[in-house]
């Protein structure tokens, strides 16, 4: 399944937005490599890439589990987390918004 | 039980008891202790995906071999359907088609995976003992990213792939 991205159409398509926007949408949720790879049709080579910003932005976290899985789930304790979720949220409003009056 | 449904019930499994043994899951799940094995590696497994597509088995074999040997994460399909419903289930980062196979034949399987935008992005080398310059032509105009002659030299192959990974970062 790949889910559809709305920040996509305004920032451009990258794979590190592709996988932002799958955390974002999914806040509550652990995840782990090839489960964000199904989810967004990256590759796992893909993902593994360019999820090393974002946790070394603090805005994701990685824990281990077992002795061979990363799981990964969005830091909500982060400033910049809290404020990309926001504007996540006040996004996808108005652009359902906007597509409702046309 | 479809590929990720599985994976995710492994995935929970485990999350709910740290110390479950493949065995255990296996149980649970009806599936084999070496599938669980083999799947919970998955889970974490960040190697470049390569997709062979070849029917004949000479070819493949030994590319599958040499590039597992180089650390690649190597599938494999033995026709064109079959590599069509892996481009669009475990997302390779690029794939080596073969031109010549039965059925469905290389420039179909590349027209059809460039024209879905779910597999449109994926390089594709093709795999052919055809030399004659408007079948490389042919090829390159329905999408194919590189082309090379078999018999060919596999560690001018892997520079091709190694330069077509590193376009791709």
């Amino acid at each position: 399944m790949v889910t559809s991205s709305f920040l996509d159409r305004i920032f451009g398509k990258t794979a590190q937005l592709t996988v932002l926007e799958y955390l974002l949408s999914n806040k509550d949720n652990d995840t782990y490599l090839s489960g964000i790879a199904y989810e967004t049709g990256l590759s796992h080579s893909s993902v593994s890439r360019v999820i090393e910003p974002l946790i070394e932005q603090k805005i994701i976290k990685e824990k281990s589990l077992g002795k061979q899985i990363r799981i990964f789930s969005l830091n909500q304790d982060s400033d910049i987390t809290k404020y990309l979720l926001k504007v996540h949220t006040d996004l996808k409003t108005m652009m359902n918004n906007s597509s409702d009056k046309k | 039980m479809n590929k990720d449904a599985t994976d995710h019930k492994i995935f929970e499994l485990i999350k709910s008891e740290e110390n479950i043994s493949p065995l255990e899951i296996s149980r649970k799940l009806g599936i084999t202790e070496v599938e669980v094995v083999r799947r919970v590696q998955a889970l974490s497994d960040s190697r470049n995906k390569i997709l062979i597509v070849d029917d004949e088995m000479d070819t493949l074999l030994p590319l599958k071999i040499s590039l597992e040997a180089s650390n690649y994460n190597v599938i494999e399909a033995h026709d064109g359907p079959k590599a069509i419903e892996l481009a669009k289930t475990e997302f390779p980062d690029l794939i080596l088609l073969d031109l010549m196979m039965p059925g469905m034949d290389g420039y179909e399987v590349c027209s059809r995976l460039k024209k879905e935008s779910l597999t449109e992005h994926i390089p594709i080398i093709m795999l052919t003992a055809k030399d004659e310059i408007r079948d490389k032509l042919e090829g390159f105009e329905i999408g194919a990213d590189d082309y090379v002659t078999k018999p060919f030299n596999l560690s001018e192959l892997k520079a091709r792939i190694n330069s077509m990974l590193r376009r791709l970062k």
